[in-house]
């Protein structure tokens, strides 16, 4: 169990759990709880392009269809893709 | 309307019904300020003379609008069931693609996630921030919030490493802060009317100190005070661990979380923020 956590941590700040003072060690860990998990994150394994241009160009090139979700708020700033609707 | 993505959207099925298509987006507060590129498309589409809070339009490989829909929304038929919202949202998906000839995409058993990210050189070039919310009656946020942000000459400034403890004003660390707030709350001019704490900012004495890395740790809490009509304030308490390399003050890394309850209404929702430096 201790090595499955310390190679799980080395992973995050590139040093191994035991050469990390023990705050570090118990930020990281809150910070592994924190994360979403891949099954909350399906939205982001969509074919995603970051504008219409590349969008329009992929599409060509793949002979596949787009999707243009166009979303508006006048209340705030809003981004579809990062989630702050 | 536009909470769709954390919530309709969520639903597996309608994610494999998106499988076919190239995804992109346009977000704004109206349809004026549409780049002229994307209002050709909406005006093709016949979508001119409505209001939308989301709107779906398909293209041909070539470009051309197929078809396009708004779609609706029923809460009195959901009856807070984030089943029946996605089934809902699932039918109006088949109904809009109904007899387009799509191409068929096997989805690879470890998918790629394409996340909001830093496009910038540079380590750390900036943070993503990571937004998890507690269930809510409406079933809002079951798609996590992620939001990238560069960072700027005051923040590398204000996270360079402490000799000893120093306090820093929570508005500094502003373009982070701004981004800790739950979907589908802001119902005035949007942003925060202040932020304010005192965060400290304190050396590590690590075992490792003298020849490796160097470890800070940032701690405090932050009052959060949204500009909207309610005048939504809340309180989040922030745990940052920053890691330096070399024999330089500038911070090399950095993982670190915040966690609030933000109130909504009668509601009371939990919200954590996972935060990572980025691209390492």
């Amino acid at each position: 169990m201790r090595s499955i956590l310390s190679l799980t941590l080395s992973f995050v700040m590139f040093l191994p759990a035991w050469a990390q003072p023990p705050e570090v060690v118990q930020i990281q860990k809150r910070y592994e709880a924190a994360k979403p998990d891949e099954k909350s994150l399906g939205f982001y394994s969509l074919d995603w392009a970051m504008n219409l241009k590349d969008a329009r160009a992929r599409a060509l090139k793949e002979n596949r269809p787009v999707l243009l979700i166009l979303n508006t708020n006048i209340t705030a700033g809003t981004n579809f893709f990062s989630g702050h609707t | 309307m536009d909470h769709v993505r954390g919530s309709s959207l969520a639903w597996p099925e309608s994610l494999e019904t998106l499988r076919p298509f190239i995804l992109t987006w346009w977000s704004g507060r109206t349809i004026r300020e549409m780049p002229t590129d994307v209002h050709a498309l909406f005006d093709e589409a016949g979508l001119g003379n409505r209001h939308i809070n989301l709107a779906l339009v398909v293209l041909s490989p070539k470009g051309k609008v197929l078809r396009s829909t708004v779609p609706t929304i029923n809460p009195g038929y959901f009856r807070g069931n984030p089943d029946n919202q996605g089934r809902d949202f699932k039918d109006q998906l088949d109904e809009l693609f109904h007899g387009l000839p799509l191409p068929t995409i096997k989805l690879p058993s470890h998918p790629k996630l394409t996340l909001p990210d830093i496009c910038s050189g540079g380590q750390p070039a900036g943070v993503r921030i990571s937004l998890k919310f507690a269930t809510n009656r409406l079933n809002h946020f079951r798609t996590p919030v992620i939001e990238a942000v560069a960072f700027t000459d005051e923040l590398v400034k204000s996270l360079q490493f402490p000799s000893k403890v120093v306090y820093l004003d929570a508005a500094r660390l502003h373009p982070w802060l701004e981004q800790m707030y739950p979907p589908a709350i802001m119902d005035g001019k949007g942003g925060f009317h202040k932020i304010t704490g005192k965060l400290r900012l304190s050396p590590v004495d690590g075992k490792e100190s003298g020849n490796g890395p160097r470890f800070a740790i940032l701690t405090g809490d932050v009052q959060f005070y949204l500009d909207n009509q309610s005048r939504t304030n809340y309180q989040g308490s922030l745990q940052v661990a920053l890691e330096y390399r070399g024999i330089g003050p500038d911070l090399f890394a950095l993982r670190g979380v915040l966690d609030a309850v933000v109130p909504k209404g009668p509601e009371r929702i939990a919200m954590t923020a996972a935060i990572e430096s980025r691209p390492k």
